[in-house]
């Protein structure tokens, strides 16, 4: 158990920048998400830290030790992949005592301490009455155990996991969110899961570090990027569905102050009017939670015309995506209605912009007050 | 366009094994139907006897009421999308769409219309001069849909199309299929194991388990009227939660000594009944959890996974773990006792060989 630290952490692949100065400090114990789209840097920044590739500026501390020179098997990290990586020759035994075999480990364990080992870390994880069975015969959840069991059995100081539950189906992948979580308050490793799914890093993080274009954009617990997102693309990036983006001209009517959305026009609301009272004539991002959206009827206030993108069912809500008349992001809503839609049908929306977030249009940072 | 019924068909293999067991399924004109269910559940033989690529050993297959069950493959007039698109490496992309007219020796002049009109569609004008080599997943993919458009076909038989890709590329192309399928109104069925996909494009969905129809539904139907356990269990997430229960008398149920208060359609049903090893079934969604009550079902709190504006909470009870979904500003800490009610309307009953009591009941 360790606290981690980067400061300056930098990597380029040829021509790709893919870590453009990351500094972070993850505490002792605990479970920290790194979020993104592909291509955000966060897989890199993992085997960073595991020492499958160097850095090319910066440190990584693992708690006291400076670990950037050092080899992987040097740094007690464990690591589970989503494609689990087993030993296809080897059953489940063979896989989870193997780096305790390994050549640089030899004369560590005894026989007899590895197979308690084994045993322990295999009872943990529901995985004992399968130590003898080949590895072809395991289902995904099966082998996903045995892969944390891996990573796991050599107490490393740091359990590092790159879309563990990602391409399990949903039962299994709810099953082993609960399993992961519970194993890792029990054995109190520090841990880093990599995942591209908002939902899951949220389940499971106590603190989410959501990562764009090699830097990190905010880091916080699951409410604070829910409350107060830094960024327009951390709040694009959050809740279930996530927050909807639209752009708003700013502008006066008979001196009240009014957002301009294609040409609908909305009254921001007391608490928003607020934090955008001294600005004038420019766009502004406006980030709503979907459940501050709902269906209206076209020409009633603080509607805006939308075009329906798709519609599907969420258990017993039904999720409409709209696009709304010049603007290329599209809005997401739920209802408890049963309407019959079809692609492409016209309908209103109606907004609740009272805990609606701002940001700059041009930096994309969130607008805030001296109250906020 | 096709009306697509298959009447009483059963696939067995050499082994014994039995792929498909007395299937009697109608596919409405212009319906998008999903069959759904685990690996080995028959979904895809399903599709593939349909398109003539197995053969089946009993029962026959209609469309529009008229057999094509021995008719060859190429004369049933569907068009199949594999997970592989398979197309042909040494041909650019328009060639690979044009490939199934060029077979027909349409017109050179027809071909080119037919095959831009659908690059038009899937919004690929700009890919027709590559060869695949130079097309990501989800264009190669997309391909492989405009070659099985281009042909107008009377059906479309997708099989987990859009499995191997990335989730945001799937999210973005079964909208597109979606929206395909409502303009051309061609009959489609698509296979798929994922319930978040067969929610999200199905216009009704088949649940399959060992080569058994188990339920035919939109997905509310399945949701709230699970006709049996296989059903309840692998549609909604998280899975709904199972509790055992006593009888306590003709009408009436108790969980650990709690009763449990059920809907008049419930205890109508629970009255038809002698079996004692009857299984409750609850939705995530319609537990209440509150303060800890003498004489009601109390749980400790194990996990809180916050998801926006709502939170999944474990709950371990006496009675076993259960789910629940609760609103983020009511959540509770892990480690607290908390109190667990549900809505009497929403419950299910399964017996003792998994069938639901209240089938097809309540409005839920």
């Amino acid at each position: 158990m360790a606290e981690v630290q980067l400061s300056g952490v930098r990597k380029r692949f040829g021509l790709v920048e893919a870590l453009r100065g990351i500094d972070l400090a993850i505490p002792d114990s605990a479970y920290v998400c790194l979020l993104g789209p592909s291509g955000c840097g966060k897989t890199t920044l993992l085997r960073c830290v595991a020492g499958l590739e160097t850095v090319d500026t910066g440190q990584i501390r693992i708690g006291s030790q400076n670990v950037e020179a050092l080899e992987p098997f040097a740094r007690n990290v464990g690591l589970a992949f989503q494609n689990y990586a087993l030993y296809p020759h080897l059953d489940v035994r063979g896989n989870l005592s193997f780096p305790l075999r390994a050549p640089r480990r030899r004369a560590e364990f005894g026989d007899g301490e590895i197979e308690q080992r084994v045993k322990s870390i295999a009872t943990l994880l529901h995985i004992d009455a399968l130590l003898d069975k080949p590895i072809v015969a395991l289902s995904g959840g099966q082998k996903q155990r045995v892969a944390l069991g891996r990573a796991l059995v050599r107490n490393p100081t740091v359990l590092l996991l790159d879309e563990p539950v990602t391409h399990l189906d949903a039962r299994l992948r709810h099953e082993m969110r609960v399993e992961l979580k519970l194993l890792q308050r029990r054995v109190g490793t520090t841990t880093i899961h990599v995942t591209h799914d908002q939902l899951e890093a949220q389940a499971l993080g106590d603190l989410i570090v959501v990562m764009r274009d090699g830097l990190i954009e905010q880091v916080g617990t699951p409410d604070e990027l829910c409350t107060r997102p830094a960024t327009s693309f951390v709040a694009s990036f959050v809740g279930d569905p996530p927050m909807s983006l639209l752009t708003a001209r700013l502008g006066q009517e008979a001196g009240v102050l009014s957002l301009r959305v294609g040409a609908a026009r909305l009254r921001p609301g007391e608490r928003l009017g607020r934090l955008l009272g001294g600005l004038r004539d420019q766009d502004v991002e406006i980030a709503v939670p979907a459940h501050h959206i709902a269906l209206g009827h076209a020409g009633d206030e603080q509607t805006i015309a939308a075009r329906v993108q798709a519609h599907e069912w969420v258990g017993r809500e039904l999720q409409i995506v709209v696009a709304l008349n010049g603007s290329p992001v599209p809005v997401r809503l739920r209802t408890q209605q049963r309407l019959a839609l079809r692609i492409g049908d016209e309908i209103a929306i109606r907004l609740d912009l009272e805990s609606a977030h701002a940001f700059d249009s041009k930096t994309g940072r969130r607008l805030q007050s001296s109250a906020d | 366009m096709a009306r697509i019924e298959f009447k009483d068909v059963s696939k067995t293999y050499p082994d014994g094994t039995r792929a498909i067991v007395d299937l009697n399924l109608v596919v409405e004109d212009g319906e998008l139907l999903c069959l759904l269910g685990p690996s080995g559940c028959g979904k895809s033989s399903t599709i593939r006897v349909l398109a003539g690529l197995e053969t089946f050993s009993d029962g026959m297959i209609l469309a529009d009421n008229n057999r094509i069950d021995h008719l060859p493959p190429q004369a049933r007039d569907c068009a199949m999308i594999f997970e592989n698109y398979a197309l042909y490496p040494h041909l650019t992309a328009f060639e690979n769409i044009a490939m199934p007219l060029r077979a027909r020796r349409l017109p050179a002049a027809e071909i080119k219309a037919r095959v831009t009109k659908i690059a038009r569609i899937l919004r690929m004008e700009h890919l027709m001069g590559r060869r695949p080599s130079r097309l990501s997943g989800g264009e190669k993919q997309r391909v492989g849909i405009g070659r099985a458009l281009v042909r107008e076909p009377a059906m479309f038989l997708m099989d987990e199309p859009l499995g191997h890709l990335e989730a945001y590329l799937r999210v973005e192309l079964r909208a597109e299929i979606r929206k395909l399928q409502e303009r051309l109104g061609i009959t489609t069925i698509y296979v798929t194991h994922d319930q978040e996909e067969a929610a999200a494009i199905a216009d009704r969905i088949v649940v399959m388990s060992a080569g058994r129809l188990q339920q035919v539904g939109s997905f509310l139907d399945l949701f709230d009227r699970p006709v049996n356990r296989f059903v309840a269990e692998f549609v909604g997430e998280p899975p709904m939660v199972f509790l055992p229960v006593e009888r306590t008398n003709a009408d009436s149920i108790a969980v650990k000594g709690v009763r449990i208060p059920l809907s008049e359609p419930l205890r109508a049903a629970l009255r038809t009944t002698q079996d004692r090893e009857l299984i409750l079934g609850i939705r995530p969604n319609d537990f209440s959890l509150g303060p800890p009550v003498r004489d009601h079902l109390n749980g400790t709190v194990t996990l809180v996974q916050p998801q926006g504006d709502h939170a999944i909470v474990a709950v371990s009870t006496p009675a076993g773990p259960a789910t629940a979904i609760v609103p983020s500003d009511r959540r509770p800490a892990p480690g607290a006792t908390v109190g667990l009610t549900f809505a009497g309307e929403r419950l299910h009953l399964f017996d003792s060989a998994a069938r639901a009591l209240n089938k097809g009941e309540g409005d839920g």
